[in-house]
């Protein structure tokens, strides 16, 4: 069973995500977001189309960026996730207050 | 409804072979099936579906294994269950109102410990469990996790005062799981513990336990009625778990760090296409 508990820590951090496999489903960018928001973490989701690969900045602390790591690994039936990479990112750079779907206007 | 070839064409615990008396036949549901096991004059063994044909059937592990559908693979091995010197104890089946693969994902969940068996398998404050490794080996198509250390008053019937017991677990087939636990007695070797599960439908299930333990002193009895009380625990917090089924989707969920081997088994499941009794799109 999956408890519906959030570790409280503070030490907040920002990491860039790389999800790749079967994630071409559009709808995978708003269960991203979602899961992104529900953990209350800010930044930004979008689509790599070059790459074939989706790519998330967010920054939280590293309990629930970790946290973010595990529900996207499995996502929804439509999307396989193969591999997750993470790396830390040097944010100078205004962060969005939330989280957000970029297109490529953005 | 369809019932996906990769859980029709695997291997079911129907019956404990050692109950089996010859010429009373016992019968049992198979996702929905109905399945007869005798044990002839002969005292051979069968497993007959309701029309008549025959199953296919493997003894291993004091239990009676058979299928509704063709498994083109055998049974799994577990090759501590022919090490000298262990007891071989079959707990009997427990019925559980829940997915099996609810029960197999409970087995596996190690941070329930000092919640759902406090005091015995775990107590406050020592509910942290250490980080571990968890992987799906491609070469064997399970799911193994390693590495686990945990806090027990009470590891097992043999233990006498608390200790640090290690853990591993493993997923050979989506409704079985196998438990390693440092055994009491001899501190270097490992206790197994297997759960089998016989999904009668997609919410209900009968799970069966059974031990390959180092364990001279503990009598029979005693043995059962500690697993049997550990899983009827179980059992009351399955039964109310929401949804039934287990999704394959977490949308409503928010696994953490402590998820990670529950996860790693859902990401199999999905992988394998192993749908029944999961819950494909969240609600
Ligand atoms: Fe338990």
């Amino acid at each position: 069973m999956i408890r519906d508990t959030q570790p409280l820590m503070m030490n907040r951090q920002t990491e860039l995500f790389r999800f790749s496999g079967d994630v071409s489903d559009p709808d995978f960018l708003d269960w991203i977001c979602h899961r992104a928001n529900r953990l209350g973490l800010n930044g930004w989701v979008r689509k790599n189309a070059a790459g074939g690969f989706i790519e998330a900045l967010a920054s939280g602390p590293e309990e629930l960026l970790d946290a973010m790591e595990l529900g996207c690994s499995l996502g929804p039936i439509t999307v396989w996730v193969e591999t997750v990479v993470r790396c830390p990112h040097d944010s100078d750079g205004p962060m969005p207050n939330g989280f957000k779907i970029l297109t490529q206007a953005d | 409804m369809t019932i996906s070839d990769v859980a029709r064409n695997d291997w079911y615990p129907v019956a404990i072979e050692n109950l089996l008396i010859e010429g009373q036949p016992e019968t049992v549901v198979l996702m929905g099936e109905t399945l007869t096991i005798l044990r002839a004059a002969d005292d051979q063994i069968k497993v007959t579906a309701a029309d008549g044909s025959e199953c296919p059937l493997t003894l291993r592990y004091g239990h009676v294994w058979s299928s509704i559908g063709r498994p083109e693979h055998a049974l799994f091995d577990i090759p501590e269950a022919a090490e000298e010197g262990r007891r071989m104890v079959d707990c009997g089946p427990v019925r559980v109102k829940a997915s099996p693969l609810r029960v197999v994902e409970n087995f596996l969940d190690i941070a329930h410990f000092p919640f759902v068996h406090t005091d015995i398998l775990g107590a406050e404050p020592h509910t942290e469990v250490e980080p571990y490794k968890v992987e799906i080996r491609d070469t064997v198509d399970e799911v193994w996790a390693t590495k686990v250390r945990f806090f027990q008053p009470q590891a097992a019937k043999s233990a006498e005062e608390g200790q640090m017991t290690d853990y591993m677990y493993r997923v050979p087939a989506p409704c079985v799981s196998i438990l390693y636990k440092t055994s009491p007695p001899r501190p270097g070797a490992w206790d197994v513990i297997g759960l089998f599960v016989r999904p009668i439908s997609e919410e209900l299930c009968d799970a069966y336990a059974w031990m390959a333990l180092y364990d001279e002193d503990s009598n029979q009895t005693d043995l059962v009625q500690f697993q049997q009380m550990i899983f009827l625990q179980d059992r009351s917090i399955l039964e109310n778990q929401i949804p039934r089924l287990l999704p394959l989707d977490p949308k409503m969920e928010i696994p953490t760090r402590a998820d990670t081997t529950s996860v790693a088994y859902r990401r199999w499941l999905k992988r394998k296409g192993m749908t029944y009794g999961a819950q494909l799109v969240a609600r």
